[in-house]
């Protein structure tokens, strides 16, 4: 593309933009049809508790200890299929 | 008699092995008969509570393979990276390379793409706030002049790709319950991480959205980042892109142009 042409869709791009009405928030981008907008907070998350770290509690888990090691896989990943999973 | 760090060294391996501590260690500890009892409940307490912290980093990737799993890989990974920070806060920062590793999970290979975003969810919610870019600082500049400028972009943001729906898995698992199954066929995601406010916004971005975005974070003009991104996407289309995104926090300043 030449420089012209770029400067032209730039210039237009941002004018624009400029143009429309002040979209309030962070949630501006939620009329766009082509993305979706998530603002959600991690599972398990409160006040007190964002992320690693920020807990503080002793635990009553114990760990094996032992190098046993076997994955069992009893979650959500066999909801989705097909890809390379075919390939197995 | 050792020296500090010789005794720092062992006792920090002895936390991370799975089997008995050697008794050459423990006669160093104070001796009052239960030196093997009490190693072992903080060393139970080290690799539980530092899994704990990876679980609240990871909490899709846990949910995606089971608790079970999860704490398995969990404290096979605190053995292997234990924290290098005296805080948690970003704990995990090797657990996507990790699990691409693990010849188990091999059949799930979208994990690891998953965990990244979830790792740069994480930052994003921890990275310093910013001013956003406002409409006086655009106005301000002759419209022909703009394509030299650069766009910064606020501190938070993180562009994560993926061979795989990565963002659909990770949407799909952000509620309990979903039942939406999601085939690995349906194509690559592009991802686009940002904090603008107090809420980190997570969103899918087409290709060519998501180059410009990162050429504009690596310091590129406007006009270099738009002919990159086009190169590649010919459909990105920077008029509804800048309508969406220029004002929505996505960016927290104009770059002045290189002389």
């Amino acid at each position: 593309m030449n420089k012209t042409a770029t400067k032209a869709i730039v210039a237009s791009a941002i004018t624009t933009a400029l143009a429309l009405a002040p979209l309030t928030g962070v949630q501006a981008g939620s009329g766009d049809k082509s993305e979706k907008c998530y603002g959600v907070a991690k599972a398990g998350k409160n006040d007190c508790k964002a992320g690693p770290g920020t807990s503080c509690a002793g635990s009553s888990t114990v760990d094996a200890q032992g190098n046993a090691w076997m994955l069992v896989l009893k979650g959500t990943c066999e909801k989705i299929v097909g890809g390379s999973l075919a390939a197995k | 008699m050792k020296s500090l760090s010789d005794l720092q060294r062992e006792f920090c391996d002895a936390l991370r092995a799975p089997g008995a501590p050697s008794p050459v260690l423990m006669d160093e500890l104070l001796d009052d008969g239960t030196a093997p009892e009490r190693f072992n409940v903080y060393r139970n307490n080290f690799v539980v509570l530092n899994g704990d912290a990876l679980a609240d980093m990871y909490p899709t990737i846990r949910r995606l393979i089971g608790d079970e799993a999860f704490r398995s890989l969990a404290n096979r990974y605190v053995r292997t990276h234990p924290p290098e920070s005296r805080t948690l806060l970003l704990y995990g920062d090797r657990f996507p390379g990790f699990l691409e590793s693990i010849p188990e999970l091999s059949r799930l290979p979208y994990l690891s793409d998953v965990a990244r975003l979830e790792f740069a969810w994480t930052c994003a919610y921890h990275a310093p706030d910013a001013q956003l870019l406002g409409r006086d600082e655009v106005a301000s500049i002759a419209a022909e002049t703009f394509t030299r400028f650069g766009l910064e972009p606020h501190p938070s943001m993180h562009c994560i790709s993926s061979d795989y729906p990565a963002y659909r898995i990770w949407a799909a698992n952000q509620e309990e319950g979903s039942e939406e199954t999601i085939s690995l066929d349906s194509g690559p995601s592009h991802i686009l991480i940002v904090r603008p406010g107090m809420e980190v916004e997570t969103r899918e971005v087409g290709e060519g959205a998501f180059l410009f975005l990162q050429r504009l974070q690596a310091g590129d003009s406007i006009e270099d980042a738009f002919d990159m991104a086009m190169q590649s996407d010919s459909a990105f289309d920077l008029a509804e892109f800048f309508a969406h995104h220029l004002f929505d926090g996505t960016f927290c300043a104009l770059r002045k142009p290189r002389t």
